[in-house]
């Protein structure tokens, strides 16, 4: 096998083969295009389950305990525990539970009208920021930053990291609307993003890309 | 090696960015494979187009503590495989007193070189180019290799010896012997 790996002739055709095609934007839209609308298999709940025993942190004692709770928990939500004669009804365990606090007269139905889940909603909307990964392909660039309304146009707030192939690359925390901004190579030559549409109303009279930015 | 770390995580938690991200990393070592495998960019931007679909619907599948790589080209290959499988592949032949009138400028001789690899590797067995490109190209482990085809070891050892024997017969008649 080491003669393989070795001979002259091998190495020249791993040397021919090795080298890498050209980066192909094209392509790779063609991709994203066709994943678009898909939706990824949710994980299967004993994947979940499985990837959670072999973590590093997992324990059999750990999850002992945590079984031990829930079955306490679940003694005392039947009523178990109570004095005798003064059982707690089922359904009021569940409000309990669900309200965080006690009222023996709430029944199932109110409980869930109680919550003001889409209220808590907006209000997490709008406060809730997003990551979004910024890419750039501009590989004979020195440095790379990330300039917007969400950072106040500051060049040096947001460098982004180069990879291997020489896109450059950065997550932000930004918020959920439209957004412009635009990337600044070597400290003072600003670019558009080629893959998002170009702003009309870009700032400092500078060009810009525009990005929308929603919550899932 | 490229780190796919950060745009991994982020694609699996359903981060359209991130998997754009990894998308670009990874499109050129993909495209390499799939054109040494099957023979032609087109079928081969098809068969990597194709395995990118499934990696973005099974990503959830992938666990954290596996290595990527093989999850990934077991995914391409079979592409490949399937692709080879229902097309007929198409060469370019050049006869002798076929050439173009601008034949009065050679190639250059690496790019005759690697034409020639390309038509030694498409005489070969699908399977024995596959566990060579895997093992000389991709710089994969046989272990991971087998886990790739889903063959032994020992099975995978010898497909790759046989390639390297075809190769180094065939281009050492060409160009050792010239």
């Amino acid at each position: 096998m080491m003669q393989d790996e070795t001979n002259e002739t091998i190495l020249r055709v791993k040397a021919a083969l090795k080298s890498l095609p050209p980066a192909n934007p094209r392509a790779v839209a063609r991709v994203l295009s066709a994943v678009h609308g898909r939706t990824p298999q949710p994980t299967p709940r004993w994947r979940e389950l499985l990837d959670w025993m072999q973590a590093p942190s997992f324990s059999f004692a750990g999850a002992a305990g945590m079984v031990a709770v829930a079955l306490f928990a679940g003694y005392i939500a039947n009523g178990r525990l109570g004095v005798a004669g003064e059982s707690v009804p089922h359904s009021n365990a569940y409000a309990l539970a669900r309200n965080g606090s006690i009222d023996s007269s709430v029944q199932p139905s109110n409980t869930v009208k109680n919550v003001p889940v889409a209220a808590a909603s907006v209000v997490a909307d709008a406060e809730r920021v997003m990551p979004v990964q910024f890419v750039f392909d501009f590989p004979n660039a020195h440095t790379v930053s990330v300039v917007g309304d969400f950072n106040d146009w500051t060049v040096d707030q947001a460098p982004m990291q180069k990879f291997a192939n020489g896109a450059w690359n950065i997550t932000l925390p930004v918020k959920p609307g439209r957004h412009v901004y635009a990337f600044v190579v070597d400290g003072k030559r600003w670019m558009t993003d080629p893959r998002a549409p170009k702003a009309h109303d870009g700032d400092f009279g500078k060009p810009g890309s525009v990005i929308v930015v929603t919550t899932p | 090696m490229i780190e796919l770390g950060p745009a991994l995580q982020g694609a699996k938690r359903g981060d359209r960015h991130a998997f754009a991200a990894l998308v670009e990393l990874l499109h050129p070592r993909a495209m390499r494979y799939a054109t040494h495998m099957v023979g032609n960019s087109e079928d081969a931007e098809e068969a990597v187009q194709d395995a990118f679909v499934r990696v973005y619907d099974n990503l959830s599948k992938f666990r954290d503590d596996a290595a990527f790589d093989p999850w990934f080209f077991r995914i391409l290959a079979n592409r490949c495989r399937t692709l080879l499988a229902k097309r007929k592949r198409r060469y370019a032949v050049i006869e002798y007193g076929d050439l173009p009138n601008n034949a009065s400028t050679p190639a250059s001789t690496s790019d005759e070189f690697a034409a020639e690899i390309q038509y030694v590797l498409n005489q070969l067995p699908a399977e024995q180019r596959e566990a060579f490109l895997l093992r000389h190209i991709e710089d994969m482990e046989y272990e991971a290799i087998a886990a790739i085809t889903g063959v032994g070891l020992s099975a995978v050892r010898m497909r790759v010896k046989r390639a390297c024997d075809v190769l180094r017969s065939e281009l050492n008649a060409v160009y050792m012997d010239a």
